[in-house]
Formats: C-alpha cells, structure tokens, sequence
C-alpha cells in the first residue's frame, strides 16, 4: 500500500508539473498564434497540430538521446530522474494544449477582438479578457492535455527507467506488475489511474459546466 | 480648436475594392454629431474604423485634442477617450453587467464608482432587469442597449456608432433612440455615426457627410444634402429617381427654358438667386417625385405650375406609405409619387393617361460631368 501511494504520488508530480509547464507556455503560445496573422501561420498550425499525434515513446526516445551521458546535454545527469520525465511529458501537452487553444481562440468573433481594442486594453488585460472568452475550451485543452499524459507509458519509461522508488509511475508499475505475473496489483493501479484521471477531469468538467449555465 | 483633426488620411483596401479611401481634410468639433451616409460599399464603416483608430491607415495623420497620436501609450489612451460600438452586437461571454462594466474596469475605476455609474446607465437604458442575466441570451434589441450602455458609461469624449439601431423594428428603434437621444444631449460628446436610415439621421446629426467610392463628395446641414445634392451621385443616393440630361436654350424672365431628349421642353425657375444658368450649359435636372403632380386630363386644367406634360403610367408600385407611378411623357421616364387615396379616387392604373405637372421652383440642376 505503501509503494502504490509513492507510485501514485510520483504520478501525480511528475504529470501535474508538466501540465503546468506545458499549460504555461501552450496558452500564451496558442493566443499569440490564434491572433496573429503572419506567413507561414497555417504551416505553423499544421506542425502543432501534428505534435497532437507525436508518438510518446519516439518523444522518450529523442529525450533519452539528448539526455544520456555522450549525449549533448548528458552533462546535466537528468536521465532516469523525475526530470527527465517532466520534460519528455511537457513536450507531449504542449502540442495538445497550444493547438486546442488556438482553436479556441479563433472561434472568439473578430468583432469582440476589435471592441476589446476598442475599449483601450493594454495588452495585459487584453490577454486576459481574451483568454476568458477562450475559458471553455482552454478547460478542454488542459483535459485532453492531462489526458495524453498521465495514461501514456512509453515516455515515461524510456526517460525514467521506471525505478523502483524512484521514477516508476502507475503506467510503468502497471506494465511491470503484469510482466511479472501480478496481475492483481496490475488492476488496482489500473483502478487508481483511472480514478486519478476521473477525479481530475471531473474537476475541470465541473468548472466548464458551471460557466456554460 | 477642433476636437479631432484627420488629414490626407488615405486607406487602400487589399482586394474587393475598385477604389481608395481618400479623406483630405476632416473635423470634428465638441457637442456636434456628424452623419456618414453613403450607398453600400462606398467605405463608411471603414473611415468610421480609421477614425477610431481601429484599422491602420495607409496614411495620414490624426490629431486629437490637437496633438498627433503616434505611439501604442497614446492610441491606447486615445480609445480610453472614445468608445466604439460596432454593427453587429457583440457581447462578452458574461452577464450584462459584466458586460457594461469591462470599459471601467480596464480603466482602473474604483469598484464603487463603478457599481454607481452601471447602475445608472443601467437604469437610463432601461436594461436594469437584465443586469444578472448572461449577455449572450438577450434579445437583439436588448443587445443594442447594452453595447450603447457600454459605451456611454465610459463618458467618452467622442462615440463612434456604426449603424447602432440596425436590424430593429421601428416600435424598438424609436424606443432606443428616444432613451439614447438625451444622454448624448446632455453629456455633449461628439459623435460620427454610420447609418443607413434617413430618419435616424434627421434625429440624430446636425452634419452629414455623403461618402461615395471612398470620398467626402458633399458635407453640409440636412437642408444643404437633401434639399441641394451637388452631384448625380449624391441626388441617386438621396433617392431622387429622375435625373434627365438637358441642356439650357432659352431665359424668360429669370426663369430658365431646358430641352429634354425627344424635344421635351421644361421651365426652371432658380430658388438660389446665385445659381443662374446660361445658354448652352448641359446639366443634369433632377425632378424630385414628391414635387410631381399627377392629374387626370381634364379640358380645362389652370395650375400655378409652369410645367404640364402629358404622358401614360407604365408602371404603378405601392409601398408602405405611397405609390410609385413611372410615367412615360413623351419619351421621357419620370417617377411621381402618390398617396394610395389619390391612386383609388382618381383610379390611377397602368395604361391611363394623365397630365404631369411640375412647378419650375421643384427642378434642382446638377453640372453634367
């Protein structure tokens, strides 16, 4: 019982802290984009849009190259830490979240845009009065950014090692259990990261539901 | 010293366009409420957007209070002085006095002075019982009060309307009219609005500008554009139908003999005593349809009007309030309009001949160009 609360709890940190990170920069990202018009938008689009579908065990892999000790920044020692994990999870939100989020910011009517101008904004405000329009859907982004990592184990596993005590998360420790025959404990952490992302988007749905009445 | 000053403001559309936007000089003065008329595409909710610094100009300068807005700190601060109320009603993603309040709120006013200033616009525009509702379930016309309560609680120093009451019925547009009229009246802000609807413009402006492809063609009191259109353009947009190519032949007294095509010959007597016209000038007279009397032919027909044609009704469309009767006299097409009493009694129908008469003070000459 003990090891599962440490498993679950390195879940919750290592996913929690990159879905801020990933949030972080996403959003900001995502609004400058979505109302931005510059060449190459559409391509840049495309490229995000594509980074939904970034296979997180190539993300791992890639990670696991820069980050290993003839690697260019082995000299940092992150492989197979908590870290590590963090980074490869945050570079698989952030295409989820900054594409959701420019799409929410596009449907936003370019006339609000203007009447926002309009009423003098300085930039700060109108980020924030603009990302309030958006809520709803940057509430959807957070979900499906959440969503993307707390259930993958590819990344995680390439990155972290998945070490006992240390780095092994739910996906890792369900994965392992399995290989070693235990099944039992396989479905109870199966159980509890699905409670994990139940309890999680209910939340967020919640916040969603109560702004749309 | 004037409020805001546009010079050589120019803006060329990037495509949909056949023209440019060219403004060479334009003023607006404290209390005063200028009309932008025009037809359909002729730029007015643009130059409205290039005035209130909403679209980038290809050129020109503005001046407000006298000083030209250049940086981002000054253009912010310029719309913190004004408040724009686009055509289409746009409502933030919150109740209705969220909504109101936005403007105050990225000012910096203090939440009590806030809360007063919402609760009266609130009241004024008769939109207190909505106060809690979300603005995007309201009504359209309800839409309408809260972008112009919006935009009035901010006291701006000029209110920029792009077409504020379109899309209502007429019970609801007078309403809101009758309640926006006094705020404007006594918080003296200038005012440019856009607007398709003649009478907002008589009950709103005391200036009108026609804006026709892009350009200020005639600016002046109702009086000067309605009742003296200084080019074809302007007596079309205004709704005058007939609109003949003549030329001067003859003077008689002060009054002046035109030639029509097909050898028609019509009276005109100046109403200006500066707007004499000489022998060989070709114009363009225009016939409002208001001044066209239309009467049955009668043997004996004695009229003050300077002007009787015979001719047939060719074609006879009702509206609303009259009926329009096109009307061939002697090749020429002139338009005249009616009561429907006067279409029933005096049984005007499509083939019936009449006499069309025209006083020579009602013809209005325009240059031919």
């Amino acid at each position: 019982m003990n090891e599962l609360f440490n498993i679950t709890k390195t879940s919750l940190q290592v996913s929690g802290i990159s879905l801020v990170i990933a949030g972080g920069i996403g959003i900001p990202a995502g609004v400058i984009i979505g109302l931005s018009a510059f060449r190459g938008k559409k391509w840049l689009i495309a490229l995000v849009n594509t980074g939904m579908g970034l296979p997180p065990v190539l993300v791992g892999l890639v990670v696991a190259m820069l980050l290993w000790r003839s690697g260019p920044l082995g000299f940092m020692g992150l492989l197979y830490s908590k870290t590590a994990m963090v980074i490869a999870q945050t570079i698989i939100a952030l295409p989820m979240i900054t594409a959701f989020t420019i799409a929410g910011i596009q449907k936003i009517d370019p006339g609000l845009i203007r009447q926002t101008v309009s009423l003098g904004a300085t930039r700060l405000q109108f980020f924030r009065i603009i990302i309030q329009e958006a809520r709803l859907t940057i509430l959807v982004a957070l979900m499906a950014g959440f969503g993307s990592i707390i259930s993958e184990v590819g990344a995680v596993m390439m990155v972290g090692g998945n070490i006992r005590g240390e780095t092994t998360v739910l996906t890792t420790g369900i994965l392992q259990s399995t290989r070693m025959g235990l099944f039992n404990e396989a479905l109870l952490m199966g159980g509890v990261l699905l409670a994990i992302s139940f309890v999680v988007n209910l939340a967020l749905t919640l916040i969603q539901q109560k702004r749309i009445n | 010293m004037a409020l805001l000053t546009i010079n050589n403001l120019s803006f060329s559309y990037q495509e949909g366009s056949d023209f440019t936007l060219s403004i060479p000089h334009f003023e607006l003065n404290q209390g005063e409420r200028v009309a932008l008329i025009g037809p359909n595409g002729a730029g007015k909710t643009t130059l409205l957007q290039l005035i209130a610094l909403l679209q980038k100009p290809s050129k020109g300068t503005i001046l407000f209070n006298s000083k030209e807005i250049k940086s981002r700190a000054e253009v912010i601060d310029y719309h913190r002085q004004t408040a724009f109320v686009p055509q289409r009603p746009v409502m933030y993603n919150r109740s209705v006095i969220d909504n109101v309040a936005i403007g105050l709120k990225i000012r910096n006013i203090s939440p009590s002075e806030i809360s007063d200033r919402v609760e009266s616009i609130l009241k004024a525009m008769k939109i207190a019982h909505l106060s809690a509702r979300n603005a995007l379930s309201i009504s359209g016309g309800e839409a309408r009060r809260v972008m112009l309560a919006r935009a009035l609680v901010l006291n701006p120093k000029i209110l920029f309307l792009d077409e504020p009451f379109a899309d209502l019925d007429e019970p609801v547009r007078r309403s809101i009219i009758e309640d926006t009229l006094p705020i404007l009246s006594s918080t003296g802000c200038a005012t440019i609005f856009v607007t398709h609807n003649q009478d907002e413009t008589y009950q709103l402006a005391n200036r009108f500008m026609v804006l026709i492809k892009g350009q200020i063609i005639q600016s002046g009191t109702a009086y000067e554009i309605f009742g003296n259109p200084s080019t074809k353009e302007v007596a079309e947009f205004i709704g005058i139908r007939n609109i003949i190519p003549a030329e001067v032949v003859g003077e008689n007294e002060g009054m002046f003999q035109l030639l029509l095509k097909t050898g028609i010959h019509l009276w005109y007597s100046p109403t200006d005593a500066g707007a004499g016209q000489q022998k060989g000038n070709k114009v363009l007279c225009c016939i409002p349809p208001e001044s066209i009397t239309v009467a049955i032919d009668s043997p004996q027909l004695h009229s003050s009007a300077r002007n009787a044609l015979q001719g047939i009704i060719k074609k006879v469309i009702p509206s609303r309030y009259l009926v329009w009767l096109e009307i061939d006299a002697n090749g020429v097409s002139l338009t005249a309009s009616v009561t429907h009493q006067s279409v029933k009694e005096l049984g005007l129908a499509v083939g019936k001949p009449v006499s069309v008469l025209l006083k020579a003070t009602a013809i209005q000459l325009l240059p031919l160009t």
